[in-house]
């Protein structure tokens, strides 16, 4: 929150909307001459800015989250941009750089993550959703685009830890809203394995990359689920695998199920055909083939016993 | 009435297709039955469509009915018909260029192979359909054993014999005239499966052995090549080079190459599911193929 | 004005059984908001029923005196009503409020040739939800009998359904020539889908509510049903494909 306030103190009204923090988030915000706004806890994040976006005096609104911050030179790159733009434009796309567990992610996926954040006052409007975009209510032509490199970047705190990162994906996943119709639970594991291409850029954020992309590809399993739930486990599942296809181990002498068949068949016509050395015999046979079938071999042995 | 005429029973890739074709167009609302030699149905596949005594319908052909075939073999007896004849292209080979060169047959093509040679040879325009896989192959989550091998001796069973004799410490499970339901379980515990069958149009059982998860060795496939990435979700080998590429994935630093071509090659097969094909199908039937809706 | 629907209920003996299935089958064709009638087939029934005992003007009785077979009941009576659909109901079937107008609208109102609809026991395990064939000696059989199951979709297709409750088109049955008369009890039914499946129509099972089928408490069922299986058997073994 500090290094969120200590960057935009040169702006010229800051107003920070306050969810119901028990910490010293309103504390540090007086400090820093922030007026401090109430909240209601809500579930979806993105629409409750709609309602605190009219309470700032001036034309132009830049929206942060308390975990992000921004360069020294903010403050210069943005009145240089609303000189040249002020006129033919009424919102910038900025691109954002995310910080997950430690490292800022390069990945095409992660970056450039452009955010409409700064704007002209009644020409944005958000949704009923989490992390989705707002819409620019003058029109896509009137949104300005911040090409990388050199130019304004939001500073993005995402996540302290690869936990933290799968804490917060299943209560956004809980949170959300899931519609009455279209659900496949087929097409959910389809999303899944595309996202996990989507998101997998080993070259540029190595290890990490992967277990995040992994962690996003089941998120769409789990959200199949939970729609699942919601909608009554009325509908069928499809049998879609989700889970990675693999082998056991491989022993060669594995019992596969043709074998426990053949073994059944033969000791139901063992007990027709009289003669147990016979048995005995094709017993020892089978025992030899399948090591490890010793402790069924030596029930059926006791049976014969029983019965010759 | 769409007629589909099949030339038996016996276990052959074709008919399979055919009565899926029917079953899928049944759901859709189109009034369509197999029409076989007596009547008989095929046994060895799961179907619900209904079947009709071939003899019987061509006496009672009408106008209005439409009558389709995948054999080229048919076309001589069925092209006497009045009515809409249709081809259904499961293949392409030199024996189907008379079908083409009759402008009045409408075709469907099952692979994008087919299409191209459709195109290329005559002056029809296809109307692709797909193909679907039958949901019971799909990899369902039962224990895949590594060293279980499964092959179909019928085609190209020298080639599996060879590889028997230089992997002898494997399982071999033959895949011959067997039900699909059991062929699907086979595949299903299977962890490599052996595409020896040579010149196979399309391969239907390799692109359903991806769909079971297994590791797919195929000699080159004409139509197949759609779906068929060598190195990515299988392996595609000329025959002389079979049993090396077999070896090669068998070794111990191949294991991540074989995870990886696993999720591969059911990530295709989903490509080729029922519920697609019926999608694709549902669209022709509001475009190209509007008119069959208004079979009676 | 014509009827919608003709409910053809062929019953014997059971009369407090049947009188809670009619009462079943109104409540739900309130539903309907469509005049219905109803054609009860009195199947030589020991003591017979009172004409005056059903309530409603729309419930009419045919009476045999000797037993017949269910389909010749079956179809003597469909030959009595002037519905534009006949539902084939057993006596021992009580429908759900909802049961009848979502046969009609997943069923009969959108060109299905013949729907049937998910069946419990009365302690919640499915009775019926559409008939499968196996190979061999298996031949037709109910999908998922006896199990707890709740139905995923609204409409499966199928190459047949039970005759327990079961609508047609009138016109769609008289057509394919009605059930069989040769059956002596059981599988005309079966019969009579295939027929239909054969001219291309198609034969559905519906989820409509949850509505219970006792099953088999006329006593002498068993025995004739297996005369009808063979026959059946012998007439279309290898004719029917294969799905269960």
């Amino acid at each position: 929150m500090s290094r969120l306030m200590e960057s935009v103190r040169w702006a010229e009204e800051c107003i920070v909307v306050d969810m119901d923090s028990h910490d010293r988030t309103c504390e540090i915000a007086r400090q820093y001459g922030a007026t401090v706004l109430q909240a209601p806890v809500v579930q979806r994040i993105d629409g409750i800015r709609n309602d605190f976006l009219g309470c700032g005096r001036h034309e132009w609104i830049l929206v942060l989250d308390a975990d992000e911050y921004l360069a020294e030179d903010a403050e210069q790159i943005i009145h240089e941009l609303l000189e040249q733009y002020k006129r033919s434009c009424d919102a910038f796309f900025i691109p954002r750089y995310n910080m997950i567990a430690g490292q800022i992610m390069r990945g095409s996926n992660w970056y450039p993550d452009q955010q409409i954040r700064l704007f002209r006052k009644g020409c944005v409007q958000w949704s009923d959703t989490t992390h989705k975009l707002p819409e620019v209510l003058t029109g896509q032509e009137r949104l300005h685009t911040l090409e990388p490199p050199g130019c304004l970047h939001i500073h993005h705190e995402n996540y302290n830890s690869v936990e933290q990162f799968i804490e917060r994906q299943i209560q956004y996943a809980l949170k959300d809203n899931y519609p009455a119709n279209g659900f496949s639970f087929e097409d959910c594991v389809a999303k899944a394995y595309e996202e996990f291409n989507f998101r997998l850029d080993e070259k540029n954020d190595g290890e990490l990359s992967f277990a995040l992309a992994t962690v996003m590809a089941w998120d769409k399993v789990i959200r199949g689920l939970i729609h699942w739930e919601r909608l009554g486990r009325k509908e069928s599942l499809s049998r879609a695998y989700s889970l990675p296809v693999t082998t056991i181990a491989g022993y060669p002498n594995y019992l596969l199920p043709e074998d426990v068949e053949e073994l059944r068949n033969r000791i139901r016509r063992l007990e027709t055909i009289p003669g147990v050395k016979k048995a005995e015999r094709w017993l020892n046979a089978f025992g030899r083939r399948f090591p490890r079938t010793k402790n069924q071999l030596k029930r059926i042995r006791q049976y014969l016993k029983r019965t010759a | 009435m769409l007629y589909y005429f099949v030339p038996d029973t016996t276990i052959f890739g074709g008919i399979k297709v055919a009565y899926q074709f029917v079953d899928a167009l049944n759901a859709l609302g189109i009034m369509a039955v197999i029409a076989s030699p007596g009547g008989r149905t095929a046994d060895w596949f799961f179907s619900h469509a209904a079947v009709v005594d071939a003899e019987v319908v061509r006496d009672s052909f009408r106008p209005e009915d439409t009558a389709v075939f995948s054999l080229p073999h048919d076309y001589a007896a069925l092209r006497k018909l009045p009515g809409q004849l249709v081809f259904h292209c499961q293949g392409t080979d030199p024996l189907i260029d008379p079908i083409l060169a009759n402008s009045s047959v409408q075709v469907l093509t099952c692979w994008r192979q087919a299409t191209e040679y459709v195109q290329t040879h005559s002056v029809i325009n296809p109307i692709e359909v797909g193909i679907s896989i039958t949901s019971s192959f799909f990899y369902a989550g039962v224990p895949k054993f590594e060293n279980a091998v499964a092959y179909m001796p019928r085609r190209g069973g020298y080639l599996c014999d060879e590889v028997k004799r230089a992997y002898a410490s494997k399982r071999y499970i033959a895949i011959d005239n067997i039900c699909e339901a059991e062929v699907a379980r086979i595949m299903q515990y299977s962890s490599i499966y052996l595409a020896t069958a040579e010149h196979e149009w399309f391969g239907l059982p390799a692109l359903e052995a991806m769909a079971a998860g297994c590791l797919v060795v195929s000699l080159p496939v004409l139509g197949g090549m759609e779906y068929l990435d060598d190195g990515v979700n299988c392996r595609i080998v000329k025959s002389q080079d079979f049993v090396g590429a077999v070896g090669e994935l068998l070794q111990e630093q191949c294991a991540g190459l074989r995870f990886r071509m696993r999720q591969a090659a059911v990530a295709t097969a989903r490509r080729y599911t029922t519920g697609r094909m019926m999608q694709r199908l549902a669209l022709l039937l509001d475009g190209p193929l509007s008119s069959w809706r208004k079979i009676v | 004005m014509k009827n919608l629907l003709c409910a053809v209920i062929v019953s014997r003996g059971l009369d407090e059984m049947l009188r809670f299935c009619l009462k079943s089958f109104f409540e739900s064709s309130v539903h309907l908001s469509e005049p219905v009638e109803v054609i009860v087939a009195d199947n030589a029934s020991p003591r017979p029923y009172n004409a005056s005992s059903f309530a409603d003007r729309r419930i009419r009785l045919l009476r045999f005196d000797g037993h017949k077979a269910f389909a010749t009941a079956c179809n003597k009576a469909v030959q009595e009503s002037t519905s534009e659909y006949v539902l084939f109901l057993n006596n021992d079937v009580l429908l759900d409020q909802s049961s009848l107008l979502l046969m009609m609208q997943h069923g009969c109102n959108a060109g299905i040739g013949v729907t049937g609809s998910w069946l419990y026991f009365p302690d919640g395990r499915v009775q019926h939800r559409g008939v499968v064939f196996g190979r061999d000696d298996i031949g037709p059989y109910h999908l998922d009998r006896g199990r707890f199951l709740e139905p995923f979709c609204f409409v499966e297709d199928f190459q047949a359904v039970t005759g327990a409750c079961m609508m047609v088109r009138r016109e769609l049955f008289e057509q394919v020539g009605g059930f069989d008369e040769s059956y002596a009890f059981g599988l005309e039914d079966i019969d009579f889908c295939l027929r239909v499946r054969q001219r291309g129509h198609r034969v559905v099972c519906v989820n409509a509510g949850r509505p219970i089928h006792f099953e088999a408490l006329t006593p002498g069922r068993i025995e004739l049903d297996v005369t009808s299986r063979q026959q059946f058997l012998e007439r279309w073994r290898g004719k029917y494909t294969i799905d269960g």
